[in-house]
């Protein structure tokens, strides 16, 4: 237990304490450069330089939000797993790594952005951050590979398997098995609140901003609405032929021939742990629609990584498959 | 939601699917608010014409399992969720009916005489 608690102690002091301690260190300069800057800063640069102006405080924000909050979520959802074991070393190193990474570059990338306009009248006379994004990753991947190091192994358990029957068919049944899945009510709503923000934004930068800012908010709130719609829900179907999976606009699709299969199981997933997030995701050894931590069927394919799916239903639906296939062999 | 069509059953595949999807309803599996597939894709997939899963989504909406509504398709509304004790009862049934020799349709049929009759008040 004591390792554990070791463990734990680790994990909080690098994916929380890292990036507390370097967005202190930004928002102490940031705040300390205010008076040496204009009223309105360049926030936004392109090949012909600064094109988009706000206010320094809009700096400060993002700073808050993307080197502190947004990373100390990502390295806070390691600690459940750690403390249920079933998070892989190497997970937990890439998703804290991540959390740190990101607090480090954003948070020095934005400093160094604010740093060049102090004393400049002018925010359109801003020079170019090239430079400052260079130093901004190599200091990121430097400093994340240093603590990176501090964090231990962790001991894996093995996930059982649930035992299976198969389902039992005539040679004169047809069979056919359909089950909607989806993301859990809570981030269904967060993702939708996101969704609904991205495109109130984008309205709003269509009245007040450039179109340049207005075009990539344009931009992202599109890629954000199809995405939403392509990994939040997906039917599955189990028929004569196999597995297929598929979200509402049908794309990403996923499926699996009889002929592919070389074993079903269930099993409980972690998602976060094993996949580093919720959605269509991959890792080494399969690919994944994970909706939500839980039962999961497990299909291992003859040619191809596995294909992991999580839903309520997958004793049932690995119990149909093996007899779809049992019967499929005992036919040639 | 799981349907099975024997094709060399006496039953016909309508009723087939009625009652795999009533099966599924009483058994929790399908749960009010959840969407049935289309019945164009329910009809591909089992290799049958639309109209014959139509039908049986028509009698599934009179019974109140399911609404059928535009744009959405076929979505349950109803549980018709067996308790625990009434599947009990129910095994102990079909055990005492396989004892005596009586076939699935006549106990249906009997059971559907006897509601009938419960409801009328009469026995």
């Amino acid at each position: 237990m004591s390792a554990l608690r070791d463990v734990i102690r680790r994990v909080l002091l690098v994916g929380i304490g890292a990036p507390s301690l370097l967005t202190a260190i930004f928002l102490g300069l940031q705040i300390s450069w205010l008076p040496e800057l204009p009223d309105q800063v360049a926030i936004h640069w392109s090949a012909n330089g600064a094109d988009g102006f706000g206010t320094p405080k809009t700096y400060i924000l993002l700073t808050i939000f993307t080197a502190w909050l947004l990373p100390i979520v990502i390295a806070g959802l390691t600690v459940r797993p750690v403390m249920k074991r079933t998070i892989t070393t190497f997970n937990l190193r890439f998703l804290v790594g991540t959390a740190v990474w990101t607090s480090a570059f954003l948070g020095l990338a934005l400093t160094l952005s604010l740093e060049i306009q102090r004393g400049i009248s002018d925010a359109k006379q801003a020079p170019g951050i090239g430079a400052q994004m260079l130093w901004s990753l190599a200091f990121a991947s430097l400093f994340t590979a240093v603590v990176v190091l501090l964090l231990p192994a962790v001991r894996r358990n093995s996930a059982a398997g649930e035992e299976l029957v198969s389902l039992k068919l005539k040679p004169s049944e047809t069979v056919l098995w359909f089950k909607e899945i989806k993301m859990s009510r809570v981030a269904r709503w967060g993702i939708n609140a996101t969704n609904v923000v991205m495109l109130a934004v984008t309205l709003w930068c269509a009245v007040t901003a450039q179109w340049v800012v207005f075009t990539i908010f344009l931009i992202s709130t599109v890629i954000t609405v199809l995405a939403t719609l392509s990994t939040t829900k997906f039917t599955v179907k189990i028929d004569e032929t196999g597995l297929h999976a598929y979200p509402p606009l049908k794309f990403p699709r996923f499926e699996v021939g009889l002929a592919e299969i070389k074993s079903v199981a269930v099993r409980d997933v972690d998602v976060f742990a094993e996949f580093g997030g919720w959605g269509v995701r991959t890792n080494i050894k399969a690919k994944a629609v994970a909706l939500k931590s839980g039962p999961a069927l497990l299909i291992e394919r003859k040619k191809k990584t596995d294909l992991v799916i999580t839903m309520p239903d997958a004793k049932q639906a690995a119990e149909i498959l093996q007899g779809i296939l049992a019967r499929s062999q005992d036919s040639r | 939601m799981l349907i099975r069509i024997d094709n060399d059953s006496s039953q016909s595949i309508y009723e087939q699917i009625l009652t795999s999807i009533r099966a599924d309803i009483a058994n929790g599996r399908i749960v009010p608010g959840e969407k049935l597939p289309a019945a164009k894709e329910l009809s591909l997939a089992l290799g049958i014409h639309q109209h014959t899963v139509l039908h049986a989504y028509k009698v599934l909406q009179a019974e109140k399992l399911i609404e059928l509504r535009r744009g959405r398709g076929a979505v349950v509304i109803g549980t018709g969720q067996a308790s625990t004790e009434l599947k009990k009862q129910l095994k102990q049934v079909a055990a005492l009916a396989k004892e005596q020799g009586i076939s699935s349709q006549t106990l249906v049929a009997l059971l559907q005489e006897t509601m009938a009759a419960e409801s009328l008040g009469t026995n």
